[in-house]
């Protein structure tokens, strides 16, 4: 019975394929877009992830950098630089603000430097020097692209002009882009004295950083002290977190979207084989192997649809790199996980209505001309 | 051919009603994608419209109220209620906080205000009467299942919930509001920096008028006296928002909206390839009949336009269900699937669709043979 379901489903390729493209598509609506939060929520940490510290120190009640301000007492760096298991500790200032250039704006992770420490600066150049001076900005060469923007040009942060002397790479995402100043210049932006936003506490060899992180939440008070892994992961958890509904969403209207469109062919389908399926009947082949067929067919387009969906996706992946490089995909496999599941649902969903009408095929429907 | 096609869609009614169900979902997908957008770039523009300012006045070169640091000197208040035309100045402060409670964390911005500024309307509780008293848009409170009189601690301060606020969320951020009083308390309790003024105490002013003056003519009185702020015209920060949305999240929602414009084109056409497909024979009888192939192919099209026509109130009523759902789950979210331009842009397109989803039938059409309408 399978096999008479799987042979009439493809006698005719092309219906077949086209029904499985159209579901294939409504897949990757949904693949797309948890693609998009995954990508965007690995850009979000690429500064944490890239400066790779060992622990960061911030301000009690913080504990991520994605969105949230935090300031601690400058005396507090010398606190902290005394602690047993610390080799080095480097202040940042960090701002998260609006970078303008021309017409063009758009959020950014604003790091301030200090003048003549190589800590914290970016990771990777595209073009220019790394590490600006005053009255000087390094910002992400897919910004600089997208804005034509050119070294020597400006950009505005606040009411302060700077000039841009260095374009650095993996350094972009839609929601924050990195962009170094100096500290004096951040500094001066945020009318701030005696204040670092975190210290990066590099230990020395040897050194647990969970540890560490203990030690000096005991010893300093009134700050928070997070080993780098556990920083990284609070600020990628809240970025997907904010995505979770979006993604939950998507997944329900895809589906939905899928499920329609599946029962729709497979009405079809059962339309045009009555004859076929009246002629099984009639050779006493019960409703329940019918119904399975049914159910069976439904599963074929739905998992080719899955395929279609997974090859589009990855297909998706360069071409979105050269012609939306501000879009970085990332597919996951618990999203994979979770569509094949959907798709499951969408095939005994799909063959609801179709079974319907399988039943009331009449078996002496056979016999006549 | 009118009343062919009228037969035709009569013929198998259960087929029509599923034929409109698919293309109706395909049109709910558009609509809902093209509402989120205009949803989004809603909830910026009346962030700052509902701050209730006949002028606001920002930082100099800060020319957005969402997700800018803005600082203006304190004093700025007083000046500004010096100008002509100036009725009040009253002051707003914005901080975007993490808010961390049973392992969820979700950023929220908070405004701190003092007459104006605050949250237009509550769907539960109070506005704030006491210390410490917040009040939290609805998002967050369904996120954390809160209600007034619970505690609500934001980096290590513990407020009390006075009031749920309802469309006060952007940028997929919901809003908080708390008063001056408890702002000051909030940083000196807090006790993490050295001077208080570490922090934005002052980051917009919002200006009521005088009636019958002329805004602009205040607007650069202020700027030509106070140098530190910029004037802005409510609808003129509205629209920089707007357009700050515009190219933060352009790109990827016009991409899903393609995305959504191309799954409609392909459901369409494989919908009527499939029409097609099953008639050929008596397509076949109708060419048979001395039809040419052109009327056959209107009389296709427009059965098509007619499906579209039927599946778009369908794909409505769809795309509203739809929008309650997520406006449920999450209220950070406003879609605006009924919107007028997400219906014109959308309609269009279905017509456009319908078009090009006819095509795929009538090169079917033009290959049968009339003589198969005589074979047995």
């Amino acid at each position: 019975m399978l096999r008479w379901a799987f042979k009439s489903l493809i006698a005719e390729p092309l219906s077949f394929l086209l029904t499985a493209l159209v579901l294939g598509v409504a897949l990757v609506l949904v693949i797309f877009f948890e693609a998009v939060f995954a990508g965007e929520s690995e850009n979000i940490i690429a500064y944490p992830k890239s400066i790779n510290t060992d622990v960061w120190v911030m301000q009690r009640g913080i504990f991520n950098m994605h969105m949230a301000t935090s300031f601690i007492w400058d005396w507090k760096r010398d606190r902290v630089s005394g602690i047993e298991g610390v080799e080095k500790v480097t202040p940042i200032l960090y701002l998260n603000s609006i970078v303008e250039a021309g017409n063009k704006r758009w959020f950014s992770f604003i790091v301030g430097l200090v003048e003549n420490d190589k800590r914290a600066g970016p990771w990777k150049m595209a073009s220019g020097k790394p590490y600006p001076d005053n009255g000087e900005a390094v910002i992400p060469k897919i910004l600089a692209d997208k804005s034509g923007l050119k070294l020597g040009e400006v950009v505005r942060i606040a009411n302060k002009i700077f000039k841009v002397v260095g374009l650095s790479e993996d350094t972009f995402s839609m929601a924050n882009s990195v962009t170094f100043i100096t500290y004096s210049d951040l500094r001066e932006i945020m009318s701030l004295t005696g204040s670092d936003s975190y210290l990066l506490v590099d230990a020395v060899p040897g050194t647990d950083p969970e540890l560490l992180a203990e030690r000096i939440r005991n010893e300093v008070e009134k700050i928070n002290a997070l080993p780098s892994n556990e920083f990284i992961k609070n600020d990628r958890e809240m970025a997907m977190q904010m995505g979770v509904e979006l993604i939950g969403i998507m997944t329900i209207i895809g589906a939905a979207l899928a499920i329609s469109l599946s029962m729709f062919m497979l009405y079809v389908f059962a339309a045009r084989k009555r004859r076929d399926l009246a002629i099984l009947k009639a050779l006493g082949v019960s409703n329940g192997a019918v119904y399975l067929s049914t159910i069976f067919q439904a599963s074929c387009l739905a998992i080719t649809g899955l395929l279609i969906a997974v090859v589009l996706v990855y297909a998706a992946i360069p071409l979105t790199d050269s012609f939306a490089p501000q879009i970085t995909l990332q597919i996951t496999g618990s999203s994979l996980l979770r569509l094949s599941l959907v798709t499951i649902v969408v095939a005994v969903l799909a063959s609801l209505i179709p079974v319907r009408q399988v039943m009331k095929i009449d078996p002496l429907l056979a016999f006549q001309r | 051919m009118f009343r062919l096609i009228y037969r035709q869609l009569l013929y198998d009614r259960y087929r029509t009603l599923l034929t409109a169900l698919a293309i109706g979902a395909v049109i709910s997908l558009m609509l809902i994608l093209d509402g989120f957008q205009q949803g989004l770039y809603h909830q910026l523009r009346m962030t700052v419209k509902n701050r209730g300012a006949d002028l606001i006045l920002s930082q100099a070169g800060v020319s957005n109220l969402i997700a800018s640091r803005s600082i203006i000197p304190q004093l700025t208040r007083l000046d500004v209620e010096e100008i002509d035309g100036v009725k009040n100045a009253y002051p707003l402060t914005a901080i975007s906080a993490i808010y961390q409670k049973d392992d969820r964390k979700n950023p929220v911005y908070v405004f701190v205000y003092d007459v104006k500024g605050g949250p237009l309307s509550l769907v539960d509780g109070n506005f704030i009467d006491g210390p410490r008293g917040i009040i939290i848009d609805q998002a967050l409170a369904k996120l954390y299942d809160l209600a007034p009189g619970d505690s609500f601690v934001l980096t290590d301060f513990e407020f009390t919930i006075s009031g749920i606020s309802e469309n006060t969320a952007a940028f997929f951020t919901p809003f908080a509001f708390i008063k001056f009083d408890d702002l000051i308390d909030f940083y000196l309790e807090s006790d993490i920096a050295a001077d208080i003024t570490t922090f934005p105490l002052l980051s917009y002013l919002l200006v009521e008028l005088d009636d019958n003056v002329d805004k602009r003519t205040v607007s650069r009185a202020i700027e030509t006296s106070i140098p530190d702020v910029d004037v802005f015209l409510p609808e003129e920060l509205a629209k920089n928002d707007v357009q700050l949305g515009h190219e933060l999240f352009g790109p990827i929602l016009n991409l899903l909206v393609l995305i959504a414009y191309i799954i409609g084109l392909l459901a369409i056409g494989i919908i009527m390839f499939s029409t097609a497909h099953e008639r050929k024979r008596s397509l076949a009888v109708v060419r048979a009949l001395g039809f040419p192939v052109s009327k056959v192919a209107i009389s296709v099209t427009i059965e098509t336009a007619i499906l579209v026509l039927i599946a778009f109130p369908v794909g409505m009523v769809i795309a509203q269900i739809i929008t309650y759902m997520i406006t449920w789950v999450a209220p950070v979210y406003l879609v605006l699937p009924l919107d007028p331009s997400t219906l014109l842009r959308t309609f269009s397109a279905c017509i456009v669709l319908s078009f090009l989803g006819a095509f795929i039938a009538i090169y079917i059409i033009s290959r049968i043979d009339p003589e198969i309408a005589f074979r047995s």
